[in-house]
Parts: C-alpha cells; sequence; structure tokens
C-alpha cells in the first residue's frame, strides 16, 4: 500500500461558474490556498457565499469551471486520493442498520473480518456499539450524524470533507460532537476540511480559518491554541473578532 | 401491535352480517330463491368441496393469477425501471402508456377471442394487462423518487452507476414496487373473475356463470364468498413477506401499502 496517508490540497485559480437566470454566477472565484497534510482547516462564511461549492469541487461532486486541484500526498506524488465526505444532513440508508451503514463503502474489501474489526471499532469509538442493529429513523439527529461522520471514517479516506455537519444539531449536542471531533482528529491524525457558518465553532476546531465572502478567500487566520481548546479562552475570542471584522466588511 | 384485538374488531361486522342472514332466513324475511338459506350454502359448499369441483375451479383461477401476475411483473419492473432512470426515454412511451392505462382489460375480450380464441392465452393476457399499470407505475415513482442526497452519498465513495442503481435506488424504491405487487394482485383477480365470466370452461368466475345458468343462487354465493377470501389470504401473505423485506418500515406504518 503506498498510499497516502494524509493528503493535502492546492487550489490555483481555482474557479466555479453557474448560470442562474440566465446570468453567469461566480460560486468560487479565482480561489487560490493550500490545505497542508494532516491539518485542520476550516472555511467560514455566510450562506451563499460559496464555501459549499468549493467544498463539492474538492469532493468530485462538482466540476471545476478553471483552475487546478492539486493533491499533495504523503509519499505518493498525490496520486488516487481518497476523500470522504461527511454532509450537512446524517444521509443515511434508511433500509441498513447503523453497522451495515458504516460499512456502506466497504463493499468491495474481500477480507469481511477486517470490515467487520474496522466497523465495530468505530462503533465503539463513537459511542454507537449499543445502535449497532438499530435503523436510522430509530436514531436521533446526533447519533444519526454520529453513524454518518463513522461511515466516512470507515471508509478510511486520506482527506475529510465537512459541510456544516453539525448546523442541525441542538446545542449540547453540537458541543459534544465538536469535542469528540477534536479528538478524532487528534487520534487519527486525518486532514479535515470543515466548513461552517458558525464562527466559534471555527475557532474551536481549525488550525486555519479560511473566510470566505462573494466566492473568494477574503482572509486567512492561523489559529496555533493546543487542542482541546475552551470556547472561553481571550485568545480564541480575539480571532473570533477577527473573522468577524473580515467578514462585515 | 395490538394485532389480536384488531383482528377480532375486524370481525364483528362479517359477524353481524352473517347472524342477520341466519335470522332473516329462519323467520323467512325474504325469498329463500333469492337469498338461499346459510344452512343450504353449507351443504352445498360441503358437497362441491368434497366433490372436488370448488378445488377444481380454485386451482385454475389461482394459476392463472399467478402466471399471468409473473408476466405482468416481468414486463412491467424492466420497463419501469428503464424509465425511472433514464427519464429522457418516457417521452417517447407518455402518450402510449397513458392512453392504454384508461383501457379496461374487459373491454379488448371481444377482439382478444377473434385473435386468440377462447383459450388460456386470452384470460392471462387479461390479468397481465390489469396487473401492468399498477406495478409498472409504482415501480416508477420508486425509482424516480429515489433521493438524489442518498446518490450522491454513494458517489462520493465512488460507487459506479451499476453499483449506485443497485445498492442504492433499488433498495429505496423496493416500498413501492411492494405497493405495486400487492395493488397489482387485487387487480388481477378481479380481471381474471370478469375474464372467466364470459369466456371459459373451468375457473371460480365460470362456476359463478354456470351456477346463474342452473338457477343456483347457493353456488354463485359460495363463488362470491370464495374470492372475497382468497383474495384476503392472499393479501395476507403479501403482507407478511412486506413486513420481511421492508424490515425499516415495520413500525412507521403497520398497514403498509394497504388501500
Amino acid at each position: 500500500m503506498n498510499r497516502p496517508i494524509m493528503a493535502g490540497v492546492k487550489l490555483t485559480q481555482l474557479s466555479k461558474q453557474y448560470q442562474v437566470a440566465g446570468q453567469p454566477l461566480e460560486a468560487v472565484d479565482n480561489v487560490t490556498t493550500t490545505i497542508e497534510p494532516g491539518s485542520f482547516t476550516v472555511i467560514v462564511g455566510r450562506s451563499g457565499c460559496g464555501k459549499t461549492t468549493l467544498l463539492r469541487l474538492l469532493s468530485g461532486l462538482e466540476q471545476k469551471s478553471a483552475g487546478s486541484i492539486e493533491w499533495l500526498g504523503d509519499g505518493s506524488g498525490g496520486a488516487d486520493v481518497k476523500v470522504g465526505v461527511v454532509f450537512q444532513e446524517p444521509r443515511l440508508m434508511p433500509w441498513l442498520t447503523v453497522y451495515e451503514n458504516m460499512a456502506f463503502a466497504l463493499d468491495k474489501q474481500p477480507d469481511r473480518t477486517l470490515v467487520d474489526r474496522q466497523v465495530t471499532g468505530t462503533l465503539e469509538q463513537l459511542g454507537l456499539t449499543g445502535f449497532r442493529d438499530a435503523y436510522p429513523s430509530q436514531l436521533s439527529g446526533g447519533m444519526a450524524q454520529r453513524v454518518s461522520l463513522g461511515r466516512t471514517l470507515c471508509y478510511d479516506p486520506d482527506l475529510i470533507l465537512m459541510d456544516e455537519p453539525f448546523g442541525a444539531l441542538d446545542y449540547f449536542t453540537r458541543k459534544k460532537l465538536q469535542r469528540e471531533l477534536v479528538d478524532l482528529f487528534l487520534s487519527q491524525h486525518k486532514t479535515i476540511v470543515f466548513v461552517t457558518h458558525d464562527v466559534t465553532e471555527a475557532v474551536f476546531l481549525g488550525q486555519k480559518v479560511l473566510v470566505m465572502e462573494a466566492g473568494q478567500i477574503v482572509r486567512e487566520v492561523p489559529i496555533d491554541n493546543p487542542y482541546p481548546r475552551q470556547a472561553t479562552d481571550p485568545s480564541l475570542l480575539a480571532r473570533q473578532q477577527e473573522i468577524l471584522a473580515a467578514l462585515e466588511n | 401491535m395490538n394485532g389480536a384485538a384488531n383482528t377480532l374488531k375486524g370481525l364483528y361486522i362479517p359477524a353481524v352480517l352473517g347472524l342477520a342472514w341466519l335470522a332473516g332466513s329462519h323467520f323467512s324475511l325474504w325469498n329463500s330463491y333469492i337469498i338461499p338459506p346459510p344452512a343450504e350454502v353449507a351443504a352445498a359448499f360441503w358437497q362441491i368441496s368434497s366433490d372436488g369441483s370448488l378445488a377444481k375451479h380454485l386451482l385454475t383461477s389461482v394459476y392463472r393469477v399467478f402466471v399471468g401476475f409473473c408476466a405482468a411483473f416481468l414486463l412491467a419492473f424492466p420497463l419501469a425501471v428503464l424509465l425511472g432512470m433514464f427519464s429522457r426515454l418516457s417521452a417517447y412511451f407518455d402518450i402510449t402508456l397513458e392512453a392504454l392505462r384508461h383501457i379496461p382489460p374487459l373491454a379488448t375480450i371481444p377482439m382478444l377471442i377473434l385473435w386468440f380464441g377462447i383459450g388460456e392465452l386470452p384470460k392471462l393476457m387479461i390479468v397481465v394487462m390489469a396487473t401492468f399499470f399498477p406495478i409498472f407505475f409504482n415501480t416508477l415513482h420508486g425509482v424516480a423518487s429515489c433521493d438524489g442526497k442518498l446518490v450522491e452519498v454513494a458517489r462520493s465513495f465512488g460507487l459506479t452507476r451499476r453499483e449506485i442503481f443497485r445498492r442504492v435506488v433499488l433498495p429505496a424504491s423496493l416500498p413501492s414496487v411492494m405497493v405495486g405487487l400487492r395493488l397489482g394482485l387485487g387487480y388481477s383477480w378481479r380481471a381474471l373473475v370478469g375474464a372467466e365470466l364470459i369466456a371459459a370452461s373451468s375457473g371460480i368466475g365460470y362456476m359463478i356463470l354456470d351456477a346463474q345458468q342452473l338457477s343456483r343462487p347457493d353456488l354463485v354465493i359460495i363463488g362470491i364468498l370464495t374470492i372475497g377470501v382468497m383474495g384476503t389470504l392472499i393479501d395476507l401473505l403479501f403482507f407478511a413477506l412486506t413486513q420481511r423485506l421492508i424490515p425499516w418500515k415495520v413500525g412507521e406504518s403497520t398497514d403498509y401499502g394497504r388501500g
């Protein structure tokens, strides 16, 4: 296996144009930035700023209009990078149990004991062991989103893209999952790109926050506070002010 | 849930009707030729059960429904899947299917007899025509309304089109397909008995027609009740199968697809 364990990505003048009511709309406009392998990057911005489109370009669900996406690997030169996506909604298959949903992307793995070990381990890690045989309709929103995250983790991607995954959850569940995500990041050393409109969430999670406005990255804010962070930390609050100021310009 | 209690509740109306039948016949509230008394019907039932003629007619009808139903499925399911997956194709089929949908199968009997005689084929074709549309439209609906967000998940994991169909679209449309199959079964029973009333030498529909000509209302009643009971039994069987195949819907709506 000479696949990279972590992947980064270098975006050069990346653009995506849509036709909206006959008018061209630059959803992503000339974005140039680098996401380092093994880093936790947060893209923040208001609705319609192009952050979700940027994520969809990275995931391959949308085709770019111009520019380049260059994968940075840990050794293999960036070939064949596995990208996993966690969507805003859990998007679980209603006909599969929690276990089967988590194993969804592992269908082609011939070694089923390996799959079982992987899924069972992830279930344990996410506190889902007791829900193994439940169907998605029996889960709470937070649990369902955990399963969705677990499904992507089981896929073992080199880069995880997360599109406001906690946006629909209540305050307490969201806080809990944010902490769990930081723990996961520290233990699994995955590259994570996380999209949110919640500035507090952005500074709590990210090592670097990209502020987006009208399809462009208007500011890059590095945050080198060590994990685990306290949301009330004054230096984090200062970063938060900085981001808000950039957004309100 | 409280299945036994509900089954009991469902038996109240048949019980009351049965009692009214008994009492009305006992006190001669109506002419016994118009509504023969239960005892007479029971005796006739015993007679045609023991000489095997009821079983023979029933078996013939069940066989026709079975073959016609399977043929309808083999036609309707692939076509619906095809049109559901490639919606551009449906422009070619829309008008034809819409027109055919409105033709009652029984209306075609004269032509079917003219073309195919009075053998098995025209009867099976009646069943196929009646069963085709419920299966076709429900499958089409299931495939076409498959959640694009789930398809996107599969795409994000790098599944091919074929895999997406097998692992997402097909299971997602299964509840709709099952609804179509259950409706189709009901339709095929109705159409078959209609077909047998017109041109047949066996089957429950023929039995009823024959009884009419022999002035045996007791046999007519047996025929009618047999159709009702058989239909209910087949539906129950199918319902159990649905529960099995769609476990994730169980509890969400226990009477899925009844209507």
